[in-house]
C-alpha cells in the first residue's frame, strides 16, 4: 500500500500545472460554495444589527398615526394606557423622536435626530456605552449624549456646549457623554443622533407623560402574536408592529444567498468540466502503470482506488484551502453588502462547523464526481489491453449526444417558465446546469457547423494557412474543451452584466418617467394648508399631493395584501408620471376616477390571475369596499407591487387625513427650492430629496450585490481561462508531431505561428458566439425566476455589447496562445517526428 | 524542373556531433557524398550509425556541426528559415517510417498540404491530385482520414504528399520499416516507378537488404562514417 501512496503523491507533485489547475478549480468552487452558504447567517446578523440599532431589543413598537390626536398633542399618546398588558410585558419604554437644528462650532448647520428619553429606561431597549462620560446620571437638564463619530467630525468633547433649535425655540445643551458607535449610534449615515432628557422636550412642547413611540419587551416572545392582536384592537389608529421580523431579514438574506448560490453552480460546473478533462488525461497517462500494477496482481478495484485516492487528495487539499479562501471572500462579501450608512460597522462573519464540514464534503464530492467517468472508462478496458497499452482513443461519437444536448437545451429554456415560488431556486439551478451541460454536449457540433462555414469562405478566397487552421479545430478535443470553457465563462459574465445593467436601467427608466424635481415624504400632518404654503415658495411651479395606502388587505383573498395603493388625481397625474399603462393612459385614468376602480401592476395581475372587470374587496379603515379592476400597468419598481385608485375614494374609504408625500416641479434652481423647503420643514422628520438624489441612492442600493456577482462571474471566467491556457499547452504538446510533420514538408516558423494563432482566434470566436448563445438561455430564465420569487424584473439582452464579448473571447485565446505558439514554432523537428 | 547541375545533392566535409555534458558524441564524421539527379540511393547501416541523421541533414531538418550540403547547387545551411521551408516545400518530398500524416485531415487534405503551405490555389492542383491518387492507387480513399487506412495505404498517402509539389528529390526514412513484406514490396515498387517514370532523385534509409536492392546505389554508414559505396 505504501508503494501506491508514494506513487500517488509523486503523481500529484509531478505535474505542477495540472495539479495547480485542478486545485484552483476546487478551491474556487469550494470558496464560493462556502461563502454563498455562510453569507446567509452573516447577512441575517448584519441586517439584524442594522434594524436593532434603532429598535434595540424591543419586541413590539407602537406609534400613533399622524391622524391620532388624543388629549395631548397630535401624534402623541400616553403610554400608561398600555400598562394593562403589563403581566405579559417585561418592560415598557416611551420615547419622543424629533428633529432639531444644530449649529456646530457656530458654523456648520445640520439637522439632527433627537431622541428624548429617560436614559435608564432607554438603556433597557438599547445599550449606550461611553467612550467619554461626564456625569450622565441623573440624565436631566441640559445634558446631551452624542456619538464618537459626531464628536470626531466636529471636534467635540464632554463639557462642550451645543446649541439646538426646536422649531425656532433655541436651547443650549452640554455634552455629558460621547457614546460608542453602536446601538442607536450605529448607523448615522443619513441622520446624526443625539439623546436628551425627555423632560426637556415635554417642557418645550408643554406636554407631560406623552410619547410618540413606545417600545415593548415581552417576558415571553411567544406571546408576541397574541399581544400584537390585542394591542392592534386597542390602538386602531396606531401602528402596532414588530420592529422587524426575522422572516423579513431572512428573506432578504436568502435572496442574496440564493443568487450567489446560483453563480456557485455555474463556477462548479466549470470546475467539474476542468477536473474531468484533466483527469481524462491523467487516466490515459496512467494506463501503462496501471497495466504494470495489474500484471503483478493488483485488482481492478485497487487500481481504481489509486486513481480515486489521487482525486481524494485534490478534494481534501482543495477543500481546506477553499474554506480558508471562502472565509476571506465571505468577509469581503459582508463588507460590500453592508447596508449603506452602517459607516464604521465592522461586519462579523458568521459560519458554523457544519458549514465548514459541508464545504469540505462538497470539495471532495466535486473532485470525486469529476473523475468518476474517466476512472470507470479505464476500469472497463480489458486487462490485456491495459497491460499492452492497446487503447483505442478513436471511439465513435455517440449518436445520441446531439439529441441529448438539444433536449437539455430545451429543458434549460422550459424549466424557469414552469417554476413557481417553491420550485424557483431548483428550477433556476436546473436551468443553469442544463444550459452549461448543453454547451458542453453541443460544442463539437457547433464547431462542425463553423468549420463548414469558414471552410466555405476559405474555399472562395483561396487562403491557405487559415483554412488549415479551421480544419484543425474539428475533432481536436483540447480545442473543443477550450471552446466549452470559454463559452461557459462568457455566458456567466454576460448573464450577470445583463442583469445588473437591466436593474440599473430599470431604475434609470423609472426616473426618466417621473416628471417632478423634488419629493417630500414623512412630512408631519401634511395637509392642504402645507400644500398651499409650498406653492408660495418661489420657483415652485406645480405641486402634486399624494395619498398612499400601504399593506391593504384583500378581504376576499385570505392573506393577500396590496403593498401600495397610490391615490390618483386624474387631472394632474400624467403631468408628474409617464407610466406604462396597458392601453390609453388618459382614458384609463378617467375611468379610474369615475368610481371605486383600481389599476394594478401586471405583476399583481399575474399573481392574482386578474382580468379586467374583476372585483377586489379592500379592507380599509372605513370598512370593506369593492373596487373594480379597470386596467393594468407595467411597473417593476417596489418589486412590481403597485396599484392606483382614485384619491377621492381612497381618502374617504381609508379615512386619510394627511398626504403621504408631496411632489414638486420647479421652474428654477431645484437646489434653491430644496434649501427653502429644508429651512421651512427641516426641523420636522420630513425627508426632502431631489430626484437626482433619489436616483443616486437607488442605484447605490443595487450596486453592492452586483459588485460581488461580477466578482463571481469574473472568477468563473478566470477559472475558465486557466483551463484554456492548460488546454492550449496540452494541445500543443499533443500536436508536436503534427506540427513537426508540417514543418518537415515546408511549413516555416511564421506559418506555424500564424496557423496556431488563427486556430486560437477561430476557437475564441466560436467560444464567444456559443457563450453569447448560452448566456441568452441563462438570461431568458431570469425574469421568470425573479417573478416566481416575487421580484419581477425584465432583463434586456444586451445586443449592442455582444461583439465586445466575442472580441474578448478571441483576445483571451489569442493572448493565451502567443507563448505556446512561439515555442511550438521552434520545436526540435527530429525529436518530434520520431516515434518514442 | 530542368536542372543545370548533374547532381541533386552534394555533401562536403560534413560532420555532426552532440555535446552530452563533458562528452562529445560524433554522429557523422567528415561525410563527402554526391547524389546525381534521377538517382535512387539506398543508405544502410546498423541502428545508431547515423544514417537517419544524414538523411535529415540532407533534407534540412537537422543542421551539421561542420561542412556543407548543397541541394540543386544551393547551399542549404546558408538559407534562412523561410528559404529553408520553401526549399522543403518545392524541392524535397519526405516519406517517414511512421507515415507522419496529419490525423485530423483526410487523404486529399494531407496530400495537398505542401500546395496549401506554398500559398498556391488548391483548385488548380485538382487534376494533379487525381493523377497522383491514381498513381498511388488511392482514388477511392480520398475522403478517408489516416486512421481509417491501413499502414500501406497511409504510406502511399505520404508518398503522394511527397510528390504533389513535383519535387526533384524524395527522402525516405525507412519507408517500409513499419509494413508487412507484401505491402513493403508494393511501396518499394511504387517508389521505383516514380524514380524511373518521373525521374525523381530518391534517397532512402533502410535496414532491409531487399528494399535497398531497389536502389541504383547502396551507401553503408558505420559509426558515423560513410564506409563504402555499393553499386
Amino acid at each position: 500500500m505504501r508503494v501506491f501512496v508514494k506513487y500517488m503523491l509523486k503523481n500529484v507533485c509531478e505535474k505542477k500545472m495540472r495539479t495547480f489547475l485542478i486545485l484552483m478549480s476546487i478551491i474556487m468552487s469550494t470558496a464560493f460554495f462556502f461563502s454563498s452558504g455562510a453569507i446567509f447567517d452573516t447577512m441575517v446578523n448584519m441586517l439584524g444589527d442594522n434594524v436593532k440599532s434603532f429598535y434595540g431589543t424591543a419586541d413590539i413598537v407602537i406609534q400613533p398615526d399622524e391622524n391620532v390626536q388624543d388629549n395631548k398633542a397630535p401624534g402623541f399618546f400616553d403610554i400608561r394606557s398600555i400598562e394593562h398588558k403589563m403581566d405579559k410585558v417585561d418592560y415598557l419604554a416611551g420615547i419622543i423622536t424629533v428633529t432639531a437644528r444644530c449649529r456646530f462650532n457656530n458654523q456648520d448647520v445640520r439637522d439632527i435626530a433627537i431622541i428624548g428619553a429617560n436614559l435608564n429606561r432607554y438603556q433597557e431597549i438599547n445599550t449606550v456605552s461611553y467612550i467619554e462620560e461626564d456625569e450622565t446620571s441623573p440624565f436631566e437638564g441640559d445634558k446631551i449624549v452624542i456619538s464618537s463619530n459626531t464628536a470626531k467630525e466636529y471636534g467635540l468633547k464632554t463639557g462642550d456646549k451645543l446649541e439646538l433649535s426646536f422649531n425656532g425655540i433655541e436651547k443650549s445643551f452640554t455634552i455629558a457623554g460621547i457614546a460608542v458607535p453602536k446601538g442607536l449610534f450605529l448607523n448615522e449615515s443619513s441622520n446624526i443622533y443625539a439623546l436628551i432628557p425627555i423632560d426637556v422636550l415635554w417642557s418645550l412642547s408643554n406636554i407631560k407623560d406623552s410619547y410618540n413611540m413606545a417600545f415593548i419587551k415581552l417576558k415571553n416572545p411567544a406571546d408576541k402574536p397574541q399581544v400584537l392582536t390585542e394591542l392592534g384592537k386597542d390602538y386602531e389608529n396606531f401602528t402596532v408592529k414588530e420592529p422587524y421580523t426575522l422572516k423579513d431579514i431572512e428573506n432578504d438574506a436568502s435572496q442574496m444567498s440564493s443568487t450567489f448560490m446560483l453563480m456557485t453552480i455555474v463556477v462548479s460546473m466549470m470546475s467539474i468540466f476542468i477536473i474531468f478533462t484533466s483527469f481524462k488525461v491523467v487516466t490515459i497517462e496512467r494506463i501503462p502503470v496501471i497495466g504494470t500494477f495489474r500484471s503483478i496482481g493488483a485488482t481492478r478495484g485497487m487500481t481504481n482506488l489509486v486513481l480515486a485516492a489521487e482525486s481524494l487528495i485534490y478534494g481534501l487539499l482543495g477543500g481546506v484551502l477553499g474554506c480558508v479562501l471562502g472565509t476571506g471572500i465571505l468577509y469581503i462579501m459582508a463588507v460590500i453588502s453592508k447596508p449603506s450608512g452602517m459607516g464604521n460597522y465592522k461586519p462579523e462573519i458568521e459560519f458554523s462547523l457544519v458549514q465548514l464540514a459541508l464545504s469540505l464534503l462538497f470539495a471532495v464530492g466535486l473532485s470525486l464526481v469529476s473523475c468518476l467517468i474517466p476512472i470507470s472508462k479505464v476500469s472497463r478496458i480489458p486487462i490485456k489491453n491495459v497491460v499492452l497499452n492497446l487503447i483505442d482513443n478513436n471511439k465513435k461519437k455517440s449518436l445520441l449526444r446531439p439529441y441529448i444536448g438539444l433536449l437539455i437545451l430545451v429543458l434549460a429554456f422550459v424549466m424557469p417558465v414552469v417554476a413557481n415560488k417553491q420550485t424557483a431556486f431548483i428550477a433556476g439551478a436546473g436551468s443553469l446546469i442544463f444550459a452549461v451541460a448543453s454547451a458542453i454536449l453541443l460544442v463539437p457540433y457547433i464547431v462542425i457547423l463553423f468549420v463548414k462555414l469558414f471552410g466555405g469562405i476559405y474555399a472562395l478566397t483561396g487562403a491557405s494557412i487559415g483554412s488549415l487552421a479551421v480544419k484543425n479545430l474539428k475533432d481536436n478535443k483540447s480545442i473543443l474543451t477550450n471552446i466549452s470553457l470559454l463559452a461557459i465563462g462568457i455566458a456567466s459574465l454576460l448573464t450577470i452584466n445583463a442583469i445588473s445593467e437591466s436593474i440599473v436601467n430599470e431604475v434609470l427608466n423609472y426616473y426618466k418617467n417621473v416628471n417632478y424635481d423634488i419629493n417630500i415624504s414623512k412630512l408631519s400632518q401634511a395637509d392642504s394648508k402645507i400644500e398651499q404654503d409650498i406653492k408660495q415658495i418661489s420657483n415652485v411651479s406645480q405641486v402634486y399631493s399624494n395619498y398612499l395606502s400601504r399593506s391593504v388587505e384583500l378581504s376576499d383573498r385570505k392573506g393577500v395584501k396590496l403593498p401600495i395603493i397610490q391615490g390618483v388625481k386624474s387631472s394632474d397625474f400624467q403631468d408628474f408620471w409617464k407610466l406604462d399603462f396597458l392601453g390609453d393612459g388618459e382614458q384609463m385614468l378617467k375611468v379610474l376616477d369615475s368610481g371605486r376602480n383600481i389599476i394594478v401592476s401586471t405583476f399583481i395581475r399575474d399573481k392574482l390571475a386578474l382580468k379586467e372587470g374583476d372585483i377586489l374587496t379592500l379592507k380599509l379603515k372605513g370598512g370593506d369596499f369593492k373596487y373594480k379592476v379597470t386596467g393594468f400597468i407595467n411597473y417593476t419598481m417596489n418589486n412590481g407591487n403597485y396599484a392606483l385608485a382614485s384619491d377621492k375614494y381612497l381618502v374617504a374609504d381609508n379615512q386619510l387625513k394627511f398626504y403621504s408625500s408631496i411632489f414638486i416641479k420647479t421652474s428654477g434652481s431645484t437646489e434653491e427650492v430644496i434649501k427653502k423647503l429644508k429651512d421651512k420643514y427641516g426641523s420636522s422628520n420630513a425627508s426632502i430629496s431631489s430626484v437626482a438624489e433619489m436616483q443616486r441612492k437607488d442605484r447605490q442600493m443595487n450596486e453592492s450585490i452586483f459588485i460581488i456577482l461580477r466578482g463571481f462571474s469574473i472568477m468563473a471566467l478566470l477559472i475558465g481561462l486557466l483551463g484554456v491556457v492548460n488546454n492550449i499547452i496540452i494541445n500543443l504538446i499533443e500536436r508536436k508531431r503534427s506540427i513537426a510533420v508540417m514543418r518537415s514538408i515546408g511549413m516555416d516558423r511564421k506559418q506555424v505561428r500564424k496557423m496556431l494563432l488563427t486556430e486560437a482566434a477561430f476557437g475564441g470566436f466560436i467560444g464567444g458566439v456559443t457563450g453569447v448563445f448560452i448566456g441568452y438561455v441563462m438570461i431568458w430564465g431570469v425574469p421568470y425566476l425573479m417573478s416566481s420569487m416575487d421580484m419581477p424584473m425584465s432583463v434586456k439582452y444586451p445586443f449592442p455589447s455582444l461583439p465586445v464579448y466575442i472580441i474578448a473571447a478571441i483576445a483571451c485565446t489569442i493572448i493565451a496562445s502567443i507563448t505556446p505558439a512561439f515555442s511550438s514554432s521552434k520545436l526540435n523537428l527530429i525529436e518530434a517526428i520520431k516515434y518514442e | 524542373m530542368v536542372l543545370n547541375m548533374n547532381y541533386a545533392i552534394k555533401v562536403q566535409n560534413m560532420s555532426k556531433s552532440y555535446n552530452s555534458g563533458i562528452l562529445k558524441m560524433d554522429i557523422l564524421k567528415d561525410i563527402n557524398l554526391t547524389i546525381k539527379q534521377g538517382e535512387f540511393v539506398s543508405v544502410m547501416g546498423p541502428s545508431g550509425s547515423g544514417k537517419s541523421t544524414l538523411l535529415y541533414i540532407m533534407g534540412g531538418l537537422d543542421k551539421p556541426t561542420e561542412g556543407s550540403v548543397e541541394i540543386n547547387g544551393k547551399e542549404l545551411f546558408k538559407m534562412n528559415d523561410g528559404e529553408h521551408s520553401r526549399l522543403r516545400r518545392r524541392n524535397i518530398g519526405f516519406v517517414f517510417q511512421f507515415y507522419n500524416l496529419v490525423p485530423n485531415l483526410n487523404v486529399e487534405d494531407n496530400i495537398m498540404l505542401p500546395i496549401l503551405l506554398d500559398g498556391k490555389k488548391v483548385k488548380e492542383y485538382r487534376n494533379k491530385l487525381d493523377e497522383i491518387l491514381e498513381t498511388v492507387g488511392l482514388s477511392d480513399r480520398r475522403k478517408h482520414t489516416p486512421r481509417e487506412l491501413s499502414g500501406g495505404q497511409q504510406q502511399r498517402v505520404a508518398i503522394a504528399r511527397a510528390l504533389i509539389n513535383e519535387p526533384d528529390i524524395i527522402l525516405a526514412d525507412e519507408p517500409i520499416g513499419n509494413l508487412d513484406s507484401k505491402t513493403g514490396t508494393e511501396v518499394m515498387t511504387l517508389l521505383k516507378k516514380i524514380n524511373k517514370e518521373k525521374g525523381k532523385t530518391i534517397v532512402q534509409v533502410t535496414h532491409s537488404d531487399e528494399a535497398a536492392g531497389y536502389g541504383d546505389r547502396i551507401l553503408n554508414v558505420k559509426d558515423g562514417c560513410l564506409c563504402s559505396n555499393v553499386f
